[in-house]
């Protein structure tokens, strides 16, 4: 697969980065990613992934645009209140690139369709509020031996990890157990879950271009009411149900 | 020594603030000193933290100098250390 001479004068300034170049580029290219979901936090990362160039973008999402909703999800516009967010996120991709591949799911991931989800795409991204959610994508994940980037965020803080299966732990490592203390619905500013999206990104732009230093086996917490980042190293659990340490 | 302990997310609401600083007049673990900070707490705070065998939640996890700690090994304190306890968070 080669380069139009659109897409080289599109990606010009990313293409003169170090390690990159006209080959990472193809790289995206060719490459196709799942985001699920696709609100305050994965909504950047598809918007970001989109302007990056990437070929494809699996997007799962169900349910209607609520006012509660535009704090933070940027794909979405006042007058689709009410409306289909998946119609929504469609639209304003493909207004930012129309040369984007996307599938889009209006439904979000399950028991039943994160086989299929996982399947169609080369990196996964997990944005999901449910823990029920995000676990079936990390099995899937592991069992397809797919590197998923892991993205959170509570208030002015948020967490990333990139799970590479068989050599980091997997989420299921991390927690066992489903949360008790996780709610649905909690606070955040719009600006927390854009940074922590805009970084998820780039963790998928490293994973498919296969530059850089990808959060493998570390855990980035960064609290923006302090504006403190770190890294810590994380552990396999010899334990782990789903990918046995 | 004073030690440090830094509540993540949801914990640092619960805890009624994200920072707390404790004293010890001598060696102490990670683990010791954990029990020691939370011993005050609620009984539901301490069970968000501690399970009914006193081992850490199985979805908790707790760090010293920026690496995950095994609750089953004792970690020794340095002055000024920090435990940082993160609870499981996910994205929206």
């Amino acid at each position: 697969m080669t380069l139009t001479p659109e897409e080289h004068a599109t990606y010009e300034w990313q293409m003169w980065i170090e390690d990159f170049g006209e080959e990472g580029q193809t790289k995206l290219k060719e490459a196709s990613v799942l985001v699920s979901r696709c609100g305050g936090l994965g909504g950047v990362v598809a918007l970001q992934l989109a302007a990056a160039g990437i070929g494809k973008l699996v997007i799962a999402h169900a349910g209607n645009l609520k006012p509660s909703d535009l704090n933070r999800q940027l794909l979405m516009t006042h007058d689709w209140i009410g409306k289909p967010r998946i119609e929504s996120i469609e639209r304003r991709l493909k207004e930012l690139n129309p040369r984007l591949q996307i599938e889009a799911i209006g439904e979000n991931v399950n028991e039943s369709n994160a086989e299929a989800l996982v399947n169609a795409a080369d990196v996964i991204v997990d944005c999901a509020p449910l823990f029920e959610e995000r676990f079936a994508m990390n099995r899937e994940a592991v069992r397809q031996s797919k590197p998923m980037v892991e993205a959170a965020m509570y208030g002015m803080e948020a967490q990333l990890t990139t799970i590479v299966p068989g050599v980091t732990p997997c989420l299921t490592c991390l927690y066992p157990d489903k949360p008790p203390l996780w709610k649905r619905e909690f606070p955040v500013f719009g600006a927390v879950s854009g940074t922590v999206g805009s970084l998820a990104a780039m963790e998928a732009i490293k994973c498919v271009a296969g530059i850089g230093e990808i959060l493998a086996g570390r855990l980035l917490t960064c609290d923006l009411g302090s504006m403190t980042f770190r890294t810590a190293e994380i552990e396999r659990n010899r334990q782990c149900a789903v990918c046995h340490g | 020594m004073n030690i440090h302990i830094e509540f993540l997310a949801q914990l640092g609401q619960l805890a009624g603030g994200k920072h707390r600083t404790i004293a010890f007049d001598g060696p102490c673990t990670a683990q010791d000193a954990l029990r020691q900070t939370i011993a005050e707490d609620s009984e539901e705070f301490r069970a968000l933290i501690l399970d009914q065998e006193g081992q850490l939640q199985r979805s908790m996890l707790m760090f010293v100098r920026n690496s995950q700690c095994d609750w089953q090994t004792p970690v020794d304190l340095e002055p000024g250390d920090t435990i940082v306890l993160s609870p499981p968070i996910a994205g929206g």
